[in-house]
């Protein structure tokens, strides 16, 4: 792990989860065409993320990688909410509160992430 | 409906600001009194410019998106880039490093025709990434929104034809001059890409670590056994056990250089006398800190002397191809005269006298110093030795017209 330089890969993967928040957004707006392309960068964090296709979601290596350097258990909190977005996505009927929920889920997540990252130690080896 | 523009005038402002602090950065005196570098150091300035644009073909992009419960998150997320652009920027411009650190690096390049455009950057560790590596990474499947905000990729682009490569130091050691000869590993990285070492080797690479062990023996092999000390000090500072998938861990990877000073002591009656000294001490030097490491990963440890057993061979032979001398040929060729030179060295080392000496014969000098030395006066050798080059080549040009 590269770790110096993974505040690069760390802002890339807030950028996703972000991502995941306007396609959560664009779903509430029933903006569902441009809700795809958002959402398609969030699964994107996933080693399968056609939209369609069920079962547990696994991290890239590389993210998980990442993740694990800051906090592991975000790990874990990261592929639950991303189930729930998945489920929100498929299901044609989900109200907006449900919807909604889902938001604030990982809303939450993300401001674990900046938190996790902001206090970050240091690395362990050299490039 | 249509986005509350608030959060992204606010954001719009703070990227200006980031540009004016960009744009009106000076340099220090000692950055602008080398033209070269200097041009370097704008030429970078300049990417972060487009940098920044990048980002604010994405705010413009989100501020016509029409976001409603996203917007602050976007807003925040937007913001953090911008920090981070400076951030990336001010590594290059406010590193502690001696500015004659530059002349080293660009020494390595040079001597293995390997053009680049580098810069040094303060970091956490020593590694190497580039200017559109980083901006990549940080946009990789985040597209630009459409349809406003697709500028981006026009900006990208010109990131990426007048990229930068960003050589980092660990930022601790910016005045520990024994630990500069791991620039040359970096620098390395770039020549292993370049001139594909690892078709020319054709190595079983089952290991993701090996291009690593090959990059280390290829670099003592040229810059000699100051490489293999740096390094061994090195690790007192990252003591790393297990290894990571890039990287073997300290004991297999000192190893590895331990067969290359190894085979110098045998052969130490071909050195000059001082030459031979700096081989023991290094071994010694090195020897003394694996051994703290010397039961771990025993098959790994093998592993690293199979690779350097194959790899010595062919790497003397890259060196021919570029017309250089490996340190174990450049010191045997320079008989009892080089050994002076390493001498003068220590002696003006004591006295705090800058030596103008080539890099190789500067840093292996050091080994033999009681005490580390001050990153000071290997700054001013360094200098020396660089201008000491400039006015030999003016000679030999006004030679040549005179001649001619």
């Amino acid at each position: 792990m590269d770790y110096g330089r993974s505040i690069h890969s760390i802002r890339n993967i807030i950028g996703r989860i972000t991502y995941g928040l306007i396609g959560l957004d664009k779903l509430l707006q029933d903006d569902v065409n441009e809700s795809d392309d958002y959402l398609h960068s969030f699964f994107s964090l996933f080693e399968s993320h056609d939209l369609s296709s069920r079962g547990v979601h696994k991290l890239l290596p590389e993210v998980e990688g990442t993740i694990v350097t800051y906090n592991p258990q975000l790990r874990e909190e990261l592929v639950r909410v991303a189930e729930r977005v998945r489920e929100i996505r498929d299901e044609t009927n989900a109200s907006k509160t449900e919807i909604g929920s889902v938001y604030d889920q990982l809303e939450t997540l993300l401001n674990k992430v900046y938190e996790t990252t902001s206090s970050r130690s240091n690395p362990s080896s050299f490039d | 409906m249509s986005t509350d523009p608030y959060p992204f005038q606010e954001i719009s402002k703070t990227f200006e600001k980031i540009r004016g602090h960009i744009k009106s950065y000076e340099l220090s005196d000692t950055q602008r009194v080398y033209p070269a570098i200097r041009t370097r150091l704008d030429e970078v300035r300049g990417l972060y410019l487009d940098w920044i644009d990048v980002y604010e073909e994405y705010r413009r992009g989100f501020e016509k998106a029409n976001l409603t419960r996203a917007l602050y998150p976007v807003a925040r997320f937007l913001s953090s880039l911008g920090t981070g652009v400076e951030g990336s920027f001010f590594e290059v411009v406010k590193a502690s490093v001696p500015i004659e650190v530059y002349f080293l690096v660009q020494y390595f390049y040079q001597e293995f025709k390997c053009d680049s455009n580098f810069v040094l950057a303060e970091g956490a560790e020593f590694e190497s990434d580039t200017v559109f590596g980083e901006i990549s990474r940080e946009l990789e499947r985040l597209n630009a929104p459409r349809p406003h905000g697709t500028q981006a990729e026009t900006f990208l682009k010109k990131i990426d034809n007048d990229n930068y490569t960003k050589i980092y130091y660990d930022s601790v050691m910016f005045d520990s001059p024994l630990t500069w000869p791991l620039l040359l590993h970096e620098v390395f990285h770039d020549i292993y890409q370049k001139d594909n070492i690892a078709s020319i080797l054709k190595l079983p690479f089952t290991e993701s670590w090996i291009p690593e062990v090959v990059i280390d023996l290829y670099a003592a092999m040229f810059f000699g056994p100051v490489y293999a000390v740096s390094l061994a000090k090195y690790h007192g500072r990252f003591p790393v056990r297990g290894g990571l998938l890039s990287h073997p861990s300290q004991g297999p990877r000192l190893y590895g250089l331990l067969q290359l000073l190894g085979d110098m002591t045998e052969k130490k009656r071909d050195f000059p006398e001082t030459v031979r000294k700096i081989i023991e001490d290094s071994f010694k030097t090195v020897n003394d800190i694996w051994s703290h490491y010397r039961k771990e990963e025993r098959d790994v440890q093998d592993r690293v002397k199979e690779v350097y057993e194959r790899v010595r061979g062919p790497a003397a032979e890259f060196h021919k191809s570029k017309g250089l001398k490996t340190f174990e040929e450049y010191s045997k060729l320079g008989g009892e005269s080089l050994g002076k030179d390493f001498e003068r060295v220590a002696s003006y080392l004591a006295l705090g006298i800058p030596a103008a000496v080539n890099p190789r014969v500067l840093f292996n000098a050091l080994v033999m110093s009681k005490t580390d030395p001050e990153y000071e006066y290997v700054g001013e050798s360094l200098k020396k030795w660089r201008l000491s080059e400039i006015w030999a080549q003016i000679r030999r040009e006004s030679q040549e017209t005179l001649v001619s």
